[in-house]
C-alpha cells in the first residue's frame, strides 16, 4: 500500500487547491496513469469545498492506493454531516450539487465519524486497466 | 463512463465580456472555489434584463462553486425578464458537468 498525505487549514482553501496538481500526479502514479484527471480534479475540489463548509481548523487529505484501487480520505474536526449525494429538489437551488458531482465521478463515497471528534470522507476513484475497462 | 486522458495543469481564469446586441461572457480557464467570487462580482454588474450568453467553450475546469454563481444569475435574469443561454462549442467536459448537475437544463 502506498500513501500520500497533505495537510491544510480550512480557513485557507486556496492552499489546498494549489496542491491539486500534486494530488492528481500522485493519483495518476498510484493508478498507473489510468485515471480520469478531470473527474478526479472535480472530486478533489468538491471535497475541499465541502470540508470548509462543515469544518474549521486543520484538515488532512490522505491518498491510499492498493493495487489498481485508489482512495482519498479527508479528515476534519467538524461535526459531520449526512451524505446526500443527490440533486436539489429544485434546479434553481443554488447549492447542494457538490456531493452529487463527487458521487457521479467516484466509484464509492463514504462519510463516517472519526474518534473523539471529526468526520472522515472517503472517496474511491475509478481506474481503468490497459484495455480501457473500469476496474474499481 | 468515458475518460478524458489529459487535463492540463491549472489554467489561469480569464473573464471576457463581449458587449454587442447581446452580452457574451467568456469563462476561460479554471473556475473553482477561489475564482467563483470574482465571477459573482463581475455578474453583479451585468444588467440581467439583457440577453446573456455564457461561452464555456474555453473553460478548462469548473465546479459547483461556479455553477452556483450561474444559477444565481439565472434566477436574477428570470426575475428581470432577461434571456440566458450557454455555448459549449466542443467542450464536452463542461457540457457534461452542467448536464449531470442539472444546471445546463436551466439555460435552454
Amino acid at each position: 500500500m502506498t500513501q500520500c498525505v497533505w495537510a491544510f487549514n480550512a480557513e485557507h482553501p486556496e492552499s489546498a487547491l494549489e496542491r491539486r496538481e500534486e494530488f492528481l500526479n500522485a493519483l495518476e502514479r498510484s493508478a498507473g496513469g489510468n485515471i480520469d484527471r478531470f473527474g478526479a480534479a472535480l472530486i478533489y475540489n468538491e471535497l475541499v469545498a465541502n470540508v470548509i463548509q462543515h469544518a474549521r481548523g486543520p484538515i488532512a487529505l490522505e491518498l491510499f492506493s492498493r493495487g489498481p484501487q485508489a482512495t482519498l480520505q479527508v479528515k476534519d474536526g467538524g461535526k459531520g454531516f449526512m451524505p446526500r449525494p443527490r440533486l436539489p429538489d429544485s434546479l434553481y437551488e443554488e447549492s447542494g450539487r457538490g456531493l452529487f458531482l463527487i458521487s457521479y465521478y467516484a466509484s464509492d463515497l463514504k462519510v463516517a465519524p472519526v474518534e473523539r471528534n471529526g468526520t472522515c470522507v472517503s472517496v474511491t476513484f475509478p481506474v481503468r486497466n490497459r484495455a480501457g475497462a473500469t476496474v474499481s | 463512463m468515458t475518460y478524458d486522458s489529459t487535463l492540463d495543469a491549472s489554467q489561469a481564469s480569464e473573464l471576457i465580456i463581449d458587449e454587442t446586441d447581446q452580452l457574451r461572457i467568456v469563462l476561460e480557464g479554471d473556475w473553482d472555489l477561489c475564482e467563483a467570487p470574482r465571477l459573482r462580482e463581475a455578474l453583479d454588474t451585468v444588467d440581467a434584463r439583457r440577453k446573456v450568453i455564457f461561452d464555456l467553450s474555453t473553460t478548462s475546469y469548473l465546479d459547483s462553486s461556479a455553477l452556483r454563481v450561474l444559477v444565481e444569475f439565472k434566477k436574477r435574469s428570470l426575475e428581470m425578464g432577461g434571456l440566458t443561454a450557454i455555448y459549449y462549442g466542443e467542450n464536452a467536459r463542461a457540457e457534461r458537468v452542467l448536464s449531470i448537475s442539472g444546471v445546463g437544463s436551466l439555460f435552454i
